[in-house]
């Protein structure tokens, strides 16, 4: 029983940090953009590395992608983001 | 009120007028026979059934209707252009661009699509070896959205104009400002509600594939039907959702008074490019599952073991693969980059390599073999020279100067015809010969079946063929005339019999049916092709019982059945034990969510928006009724099962 | 024991199927949202007569339903870890937390965009704002669907409790409420901070 409260305060923190951590990362995209200390270009890059960070967290840490069947719900993912991928770039070449 | 009504009825056109008398007949009909021999109940019981096999058999009939309206569209349009400066009843102009879209959208949509849909939903889980689908509910659903997308778009005619800007409904032709009325606000609508469906099937069976094989049966076991509609499946998930923004595009754009698709604001070919980002893999959705039928029916009819069976998987993959890498092959003439046009060029090109593969494994399969000409082998070898005409053309549109010439001519109807009906109207006539026994306990009539493929088969080329030529000459498609002095009229006039044939060949398919379900009397045992069988939906009674296996089979090979039959013994080794089945629920939800989608659609083609929002209100409510439900389903006792076993195999 | 007990639930083999055609549903979402925010790219400069991204967006507003969507991302990741301790008073409490959320986000925005209506922006203004609603528009239908869902869930939760039938359930709305977070993630960056720079 002890062991199991220690690995459940264990789990919290870690979703805590996870969610700490992307608070963090959208107030510093927020602040950069908010007064422009960088210029353009490698701010797009920044933030835009940012978000994927974000993503990842929320992927690995809240949505388990990587259970067990991993390899489906990946496969499924990178699937869906191949597609989405090729229709965004050739609809910005437009 | 009545005055009105008439005034309304006398002044519509005669061929609407016409086709509200046939529709009011055949209902009438349909009625009067459901009462005369007390069906209605046993139509609920299909209605609501959550089986996979009656739900396929269903998507099959349903489809199967949808072909012969879209048949008969496909002949008036070849009356129409039968003479030069011809003038055939109404099919001018205005109206028959409604011909032709309707013509195109019914048969990608609601005809080839489903009835191969129809046909995953029969054998899939019969070829390995699973008792019912992973979601038969859902199935179910999908069934339904189908038909109320279907009936939607089918309706159009009679109810404020068809759509009339191509099947492929380019903008900004197809926004408010240049086809206002209803008629293309059908279109996004319908094949929103149709295509919700269509993605719903693809999960269940991409699940179903994962999940449900039986013991043994690993991927590179499966029959390479079941990988094709496994990939089918995949490429239906991908390309549907992205056609879904299309519509929805379109839809905000007519209903909302978005700008986004205009000439003059936003940019049009936003449109083409999502249209057919969905639009190309479409093409190998259809043909797919037509590949993997002919394998499965080559092999058995060859009686020889599939040819190259690893590189077989390995094709389909690559096509599926590649078919979303090469959709601005139909947009060269918009004049992109000529950097992207050369990269679509290649991967167009690259796309005959797997292709090439397959046809060649096909022919090495039947080498040496001891062939036997039935109607379903006779399909696929149609198909094989077909496709193969079809496939040429496709390299030749693919290279990039010729397109501009070839662009929008007969030239590219021909080359479409050759490989959609080559692949997929042909692959569907043979799975349906070849599993008909499995799914009604009887052989179609081989006599009237080669009729209907010679008859078909030749019409088919008769049609088509004069095409090509048609279009290196210049006829452009989509125009309903031509003048004399062109020299199109010996074409057109040959190419109008070729349909007509086709008509008939069409016509001795239901005769088929019709004797066959009328007049056979013989029943036929769990293999009925010569004991050539070699997959698992053989080794089970013809027509299966409603769990499908009463013992899960053991699978140690590819071929499981002929490997037995090799041994000396009459089945496969069933090593399961009998244990309680569990079937699902029938249930009535799926179909009255259909309703709800149907009212709801009617509501925002119509925009109005009381109609719509209770249709939505419908469907929201049986979401949730459905939600709240406890799912038991039915369960057979083990006892039952044994016995009913038992009695199949004396 | 108890958390075993979920755990079976969520490993039953229908629980496992229901996950995976799921996953799979989020793929065709990826594309769904993929397409949109391809729309929304190739027409962001066309704003013709309509106000740009730079002039109509107000950053701190939008950074206050930023913060709401990230913390019932989080309530929800919260309410599953209860889930899987079998404490169904707490995973009630934390789906409901985040369902109040998700109802202050969908408020933000309906007040974000009649505010923007009466500026004049409207869906028909200009392409760019076309595909900005449409994006939106259709994210902000996916945070009420899901709003709506897992408060009918929490109702067969309240009735039933944690079981067979609701376990594998509220796991996949958590799963839905975690990718519409991503989406917004997104559509933070892409639409609002770049519309900025």
């Amino acid at each position: 029983m002890k062991r199991l409260s220690k690995h459940t305060n264990k789990e919290i923190h870690k979703l805590f940090l996870s969610f700490l951590l992307m608070i963090l990362l959208t107030a510093l995209a927020f602040f950069l953009v908010l007064y422009q200390l960088i210029s353009p270009p490698f701010l797009i890059v920044l933030i835009t590395f940012f978000a994927l960070i974000q993503i990842v967290i929320q992927l690995d840490r809240f949505m388990d992608i990587r259970e067990k069947e991993g390899g489906y719900r990946l496969t499924s993912l990178i699937g869906g983001s191949f597609v989405a991928l090729l229709a965004i770039v050739f609809l910005i070449l437009l | 009120m009545m005055n009105v009504i008439l005034d309304y009825l006398l002044s519509l056109p005669s061929d609407i007028i016409f086709a509200d008398i046939s529709f009011t007949i055949m209902l009438i009909a349909t009625v009067y026979f459901l009462t005369k021999y007390a069906k209605w109940k046993w139509l609920w019981s299909w209605i609501t059934s959550t089986d996979h096999k009656k739900i396929g058999i269903m998507y099959l009939f349903v489809s199967f209707l949808f072909f012969i309206r879209a048949g008969i569209e496909a002949l008036l349009i070849r009356m129409q252009l039968a003479f030069p400066n011809n003038e055939f009843w109404v099919f001018q102009g205005e109206r028959f661009n409604q011909l032709t879209s309707t013509h195109g959208t019914v048969m990608i949509f609601l005809v080839a699509t489903p009835l191969l849909i129809g046909l995953m939903n029969v054998i899939v889980p019969l070829q390995i070896g699973a008792r019912d689908v992973a979601f038969p509910f859902m199935n179910s659903l999908s069934l339904w959205l189908f038909i109320s997308g279907g009936i939607l778009i089918n309706a159009s005619f009679v109810a404020g104009g068809s759509p009339n800007a191509g099947w492929t409904t380019y903008a900004p032709l197809a926004s408010k400002e240049f086809t206002p009325g209803p008629g293309n606000s059908y279109y996004p609508i319908g094949l929103q509600v149709a295509g919700l469906g269509t993605i719903m099937g693809g999960i269940n069976f991409i699940v179903t594939i994962i999940k449900m094989r039986a013991p043994g049966m690993r991927f590179m076991r499966m029959p390479l039907s079941t990988w094709s509609m496994f990939i089918t499946s995949i490429l239906i998930v991908y390309a549907f959702s992205a056609l879904a923004v299309a519509l929805l595009l379109l839809t905000f754009e007519r209903l909302f008074g978005t700008v986004i698709l205009s000439a003059s604001e936003g940019n049009p070919l936003i449109w083409q490019h999502l249209f057919w980002i969905f639009g190309h893999p479409e093409v190998y959705i259809i043909a797919l599952p037509a590949f993997g039928i002919f394998s499965d029916v080559i092999s058995v009819f060859s009686k020889r073991k599939l040819f190259g069976y690893p590189s077989m998987v390995f094709a389909i993959i690559l096509i599926g693969f590649l078919g979303f890498m090469v959709w601005v092959h139909h947009m060269f003439t918009v004049g992109l980059n000529t950097n992207i046009t050369i990269f679509f060029a290649l991967t167009t090109m690259l796309i005959a390599v797997p292709t090439g593969i397959k046809i060649f494994n096909w022919l090495f399969t039947m080498r040496g073999g001891r062939i036997r000409f039935d109607t379903p082998m006779l399909y696929a070898l149609g198909f094989i020279f077909t496709f193969v005409i079809g496939g040429v053309t496709g390299v030749m549109l693919g290279t990039v100067p010729a397109d501009y010439q070839y662009h929008d001519s007969y030239f590219v109807v021909a080359h479409l015809h050759y490989v959609i009906i080559g692949a997929t109207i042909f692959g569907v006539f043979s799975g349906v010969y070849y599993w008909w026994p499995k799914m009604f306990g009887k052989k179609l009539n081989e006599t009237l079946g080669k009729w209907n493929f010679w008859t078909f088969g030749i019409g088919f080329h008769i049609t088509f063929f004069p095409m090509h030529v048609m279009g290196l000459m210049g006829m452009p498609r989509r125009v309903f005339t031509y003048p004399e002095g062109d020299g199109l009229g010996f074409l057109n006039f040959i190419s109008t019999c070729g349909a007509f044939m086709m008509g008939i060949g069409v016509l001795f398919f239901m005769i088929n049916i019709y004797i066959t379900t009328r007049y056979t009397k013989k029943r036929v045992l769990n293999d009925p092709w010569f004991s050539r069988g070699r997959t698992l939906e053989w080794t089970i009674p013809s027509p299966p019982p409603a769990y499908n296996f009463a013992r899960l089979p053991e699978v140690k090979s590819r071929e499981p059945l002929w490997d037995a039959y090799e041994r000396g013994n009459k089945n496969i080794n069933f090593i399961g034990e009998y244990e309680d089945i569990h079937l699902p629920n029938s249930t009535s939800l799926p179909f009255f969510m259909g309703i709800g989608f149907l009212i709801a659609s009617f509501g925002f083609v119509f925009e109005i928006w009381p109609v719509a929002l209770s249709g939505m209100l419908i469907v929201f409510l049986m979401m949730s009724i459905r939600s709240f439900q406890q799912k038991n389903g039915i369960h057979l006792p083990k006892e039952k099962v044994r016995v009913q076993d038992m009695r199949g195999e004396d | 024991m108890e958390t075993m007990s979920t755990q079976m639930h969520l490993n039953h083999k229908q629980a496992q199927m229901n996950i995976l055609a799921f996953w799979f549903l989020i793929g065709a979402e990826v594309v769904v949202f993929g397409c949109l925010f391809g729309i929304y790219l190739a027409v962001k400069s066309l704003t013709g007569q309509g106000p740009t991204p730079n002039e109509l967006f107000k950053l701190n507003e939008i950074m206050l339903s930023t913060v709401v969507l990230l913390t019932s991302s989080f309530t929800c990741a919260i309410a599953v870890y209860f889930l899987n301790l079998s404490k169904k008073l707490l995973t009630l409490l934390f789906f409901l937390i985040t369902i109040l959320l998700g109802l202050a986000f969908i408020g933000l925005e309906i007040r974000e965009f009649t505010l923007y209506v009466e500026e004049g922006a409207k869906i028909s203004t200009s392409a760019f704002l076309g595909a900005f609603y449409l994006l939106l528009g259709t994210h902000g239908f996916h945070v009420l669907f899901g709003v709506i869902w897992i408060s009918l869930l929490l109702v067969q939760l309240w009735l039933k409790g944690i079981n067979q039938e609701t376990a594998p359930k509220l796991f996949i709305a958590s799963l839905y409420w975690h990718f519409i977070d991503v989406i917004w993630v997104i559509i933070f960056t892409i639409v609002y901070l770049i519309g900025k720079v």
